[in-house]
């Protein structure tokens, strides 16, 4: 426990002091909500039901941000540290693997939540929001997403003796979750095979849960998307912490 | 009770024995040293008794305790340094000793006070520098740093001294010598004949996967028979002595003679700069023979010195080789 708080500590740092994540969770993610907007603006006939544009467009910028974060903030710096031989050195302390993965598994979930804090203030301001969204449910659709990716993410840290293999797979998957979940396009826009594919990608779920949450709408009642994303942060951590090589 | 005891140990990568059935006891409190060539398994040895490696056979008790299976509870007690290993870039080496302080749960005889531990090796004015701005030999000295941060009662060094200058080389050893003189076991491989006889209350030649010999660095000489060495070159007087017909070419063999000399034990020709080396139990007596003998046949003796045998010594009459190349 010790050493996982040490180690906790320790990241943050090296997280803040890595420009690029940095970026992409306070900038880009920012610059993709506005694009969005964009997007959306463009399209006069969209009947937004009583909710305000914002309800509608951060989901999607927050569930690419959680995806990103999870897979490849996440997985890359441990796979680095792999190769260059910085785990083999951890193997060698009373370091266990679960708190390697936790302690970065901590520092991604608690920047995601900042970047997420940023979003809501920007969306309030830029596009509205309507008063209506429960904070709890926001927050565990949020915490739900996240744990069910970073478990995805932990299991990409685990398995893959370089950096290289590991961003090949990554990318590999990060984008095919996008397109395939109604993220990047609209689930509603979707032919009926890729919606019967979709039902197969985490992240398909992550999405269901925070526009739900986001419309005010509660969580509870979407047992299916919990128990999914459930299954998968328990099996996925579990998994990776079984399976995790220092070299 | 000894601090390591290894049995019958092996390991083999793809058909090659790295590690061929060793044997060996490190005693409590003592520097117990691996010696021998790159290529010999000496970091085959080490990473199986740090539990980062998995034997193919044999026994292995570390403090007491089987390096697999009670590894979580042994690498809180010993303290290791990797032979190929590295930080993260951008942490900071105040940073890296607190984390690595922070990983344990016993604390070294420097309690929180870790950085003093930087003083000794000569890093105390680099608390706040990047990892990645140090030299290669100021992070030689913080992975050694790092392996005694939590005053370890076993401590494992690969190569301890790679890349680091005789003067910081000197000041390691010295350091060494005191946290073995507050009670540390130490363990380390080197390819360093002086190192090994400088540092090591006892040395262990290692050469192939196979343990040579074993024993104190003056037990290890003394059992070459032969405590000195008398060194010289020979000016070939005529071409026909040398490979290559030149006068100033190197000689392809010791002059016939010299080993009917008192007290002889062997002769033998360095090959990369021909000089000859007689290995003599009482240098004086066969010193006053070997002046006798080049007065006589005209020999003209250059750079004729007498040294100490060394482990180096040692290691070429057990292999027939030399240790450095």
């Amino acid at each position: 426990m010790r050493g996982f708080l040490y180690l906790t500590w320790v990241e943050m740092l090296l997280f803040l002091r890595e420009w690029q994540a940095v970026f992409f969770s306070f900038v880009f993610l920012p610059m993709l909500l506005f694009l969005f907007g964009a997007i959306f603006r463009t399209h006069p006939g969209v009947e937004l039901g009583g909710f305000q544009q914002g309800d509608l467009l951060l989901p999607i910028p927050l569930a690419i941000g959680i995806a990103s974060n999870a897979i490849y903030t996440l997985s890359g710096p441990l796979a680095v540290y792999r190769e260059r031989g910085i785990l083999r050195r951890f193997q060698a302390t009373p370091l266990r693997p679960y708190a390697v993965l936790l302690a970065q598994g901590v520092v991604v979930y608690a920047m995601t939540m900042l970047a997420a804090l940023l979003l809501i203030g920007i969306a309030k301001f830029s596009f509205g929001l309507s008063a209506a969204v429960n904070p709890w449910a926001m927050w565990g659709a949020f915490t739900l997403g996240s744990t069910a990716l970073l478990s995805l993410g932990f299991l990409l840290g685990s398995l893959f003796p370089t950096a290289r293999v590991t961003y090949a797979v990554n990318s590999t998957l990060f984008f095919g979750m996008i397109f395939l979940s109604g993220t990047a396009i609209p689930w509603e826009l979707l032919p009926p095979f890729m919606k019967g594919v979709a039902q197969f990608v985490p992240l398909t779920y992550v999405l269901d849960l925070l526009k739900h949450a986001w419309l005010g709408q509660g969580i509870w009642p979407l047992s299916q998307d919990l128990a999914v994303l459930s299954g998968i942060t328990v099996g996925g951590t579990a998994l990776a912490a079984a399976l995790f090589r220092w070299d | 009770m000894a601090a390591i005891s290894v049995k019958d140990l092996t390991k083999s990568y793809g058909g090659v024995r790295a590690v061929d059935g060793i044997c060996f006891e490190v005693r409590p409190g003592e520097i117990f040293g691996l010696l021998g060539p790159n290529g010999a398994g000496k970091t085959t040895t080490i990473e199986c008794l740090e539990g980062l490696r998995v034997p193919d056979g044999g026994a292995i008790r570390v403090l007491g305790r089987d390096p697999r299976r009670d590894r979580y509870e042994l690498h809180e007690r010993i303290g290791v340094q990797l032979q190929a290993t590295a930080l993260h870039d951008r942490i900071r080496v105040g940073e890296a000793l607190r984390l690595f302080a922070g990983l344990y749960r016993r604390r070294g005889p420097w309690g929180r006070r870790w950085a003093q531990l930087l003083e000794p090796l000569g890093l105390a004015d680099k608390l706040r520098q990047y990892y990645h701005s140090l030299s290669g030999g100021q992070k030689q000295r913080l992975h050694i740093a790092l392996a005694l941060v939590h005053g370890p009662e076993l401590v494992f060094l690969d190569e301890l001294t790679t890349g680091l200058d005789p003067q910081a080389r000197r000041a390691v050893w010295a350091f060494l010598e005191e946290i073995r003189d507050r009670g540390t076991t130490i363990f380390l491989t080197t390819h360093y004949m002086e190192e090994a006889e400088r540092l090591c209350d006892r040395v262990a030649v290692m050469d192939r996967g196979r343990i040579l010999a074993l024993g104190s660095p003056a037990e290890l000489i003394a059992r070459l028979g032969g405590e000195s060495r008398i060194v010289f070159r020979l000016l070939p007087t005529s071409p026909a002595d040398t490979d290559a017909g030149r006068l100033d070419a190197k000689p392809k063999a010791p002059p016939a003679g010299l080993e009917g000399m008192p007290h002889v034990r062997r002769v033998r020709l360095e090959e990369k700069d021909g000089r000859i080396v007689i290995y003599s139990t009482k240098s004086s007596a066969t010193l006053a023979a070997l002046i006798r003998e080049a007065e006589a046949r005209g020999w003209d003796l250059r750079d004729l010195h007498v040294q100490r045998a060394t482990l180096e010594d040692v290691f070429l009459a057990l292999t027939g080789r030399e240790l450095r190349e």
